[in-house]
């Protein structure tokens, strides 16, 4: 008795069938959820020409719902030429709902992928300032997500749509507060711990840009005073 | 996207979920299927080894 462990039935028997007939069930329509399950077990089973066979059919059915699935498989275990696919649909099809899951497969890739991934990520940014209105709205929970994204992948320039966010939410008291809350690790509901990471070179830029002319002096002021102290910190640590 | 098949292959096509020539059973989650060592070692890579005892396996053996 041979014992199949971290497989379900339907997968298997998929498996055992090509052992058998050396076909992949093309015609009978084999379901989009079967194709994902069978690459990664032909994979760890090593039936390289049923998983070579289940890629294409996938990367010929890729679509905005499974095409992160898709992605995080290939990553998982190194398949570039479907990465590559799922790389090329994303750069054309991301939405609101799919950004946020594209954005966190970004940050769970290693610096090594990092010139692979720059031009969805590149994508992904523009997206994501361009649809900020809508984001905010309909995927509120995540927006600490995209603040640190955004702040860690790209320079000071998108910190624009988050700092008018962050003021204007702190003044109305609505969804704001909780993404605020949500980037500040010390539990201050205060953007000036996110500006922080920026560095005192940075700060003087955004003041130099005039992005904070709309915004009340004591605002800046406070931002500096942060920074300063912050530095002051380090200093004598 | 069907290959041509030889003649081997057709034996093996007889053979697939036959129980009576089975010598080797695989068990997922709660179902068992029929299989042959056969058929095992001349298509599957790690099943050969497996048989064959070339890997370490936490299977048990029939």
């Amino acid at each position: 008795m041979i014992e199949i462990q971290d497989c379900d039935e339907q997968t298997f028997k998929e498996f055992l069938n090509h052992l058998y007939y050396d076909q992949v069930q093309l015609d009978k329509g084999l379901e989009k959820a079967l194709t994902t399950k069978l690459i990664a077990f032909s994979d760890q089973y090593e039936q390289y020409d049923l998983r070579d066979r289940c890629v294409e059919i996938l990367k010929f059915n890729l679509e905005s719902k499974n095409v992160l699935e898709a992605l995080a498989l290939a990553s998982q275990i190194r398949l570039s030429n479907l990465k590559n696919a799922c790389i090329d649909f994303l750069k054309t099809k991301i939405d609101v709902d799919n950004v946020s899951m594209l954005i966190q497969f970004l940050e769970s890739q290693k610096e090594t992928s990092a010139s692979d991934n720059s031009e969805v990520k590149a994508k992904a940014i523009s997206f994501i300032l361009e649809n900020f209105e809508e984001i905010s709205k309909k995927d509120a929970e995540n927006l600490g997500l995209y603040e640190s994204f955004l702040v860690k992948n790209f320079g000071t320039d998108t910190l624009v749509p988050f700092a008018k966010a962050a003021y204007r939410d702190k003044k109305q008291n609505n969804y704001g507060e909780k993404w605020i809350a949500e980037v500040s690790k010390d539990g201050t509901t205060d953007l000036r711990l996110v500006l922080l990471n920026f560095g005192t070179k940075n700060l003087i830029e955004i003041e130099n840009k005039g992005i904070y002319q709309d915004l009340p002096k004591k605002f800046l002021a406070d931002i500096v005073l942060s920074v300063i102290s912050k530095k002051e910190k380090e200093i004598s640590n | 996207m069907r290959v041509p098949k030889s003649k081997e292959d057709k034996h093996f096509e007889s053979l697939f979920m036959d129980k009576e020539k089975s010598d080797v059973t695989f068990k997922v989650k709660d179902t068992q299927f029929p299989a042959h060592k056969e058929v095992l070692i001349k298509r599957s890579r790690y099943f050969e080894k497996l048989l064959n005892g070339r890997i370490e396996s936490h299977f048990e053996g029939k």
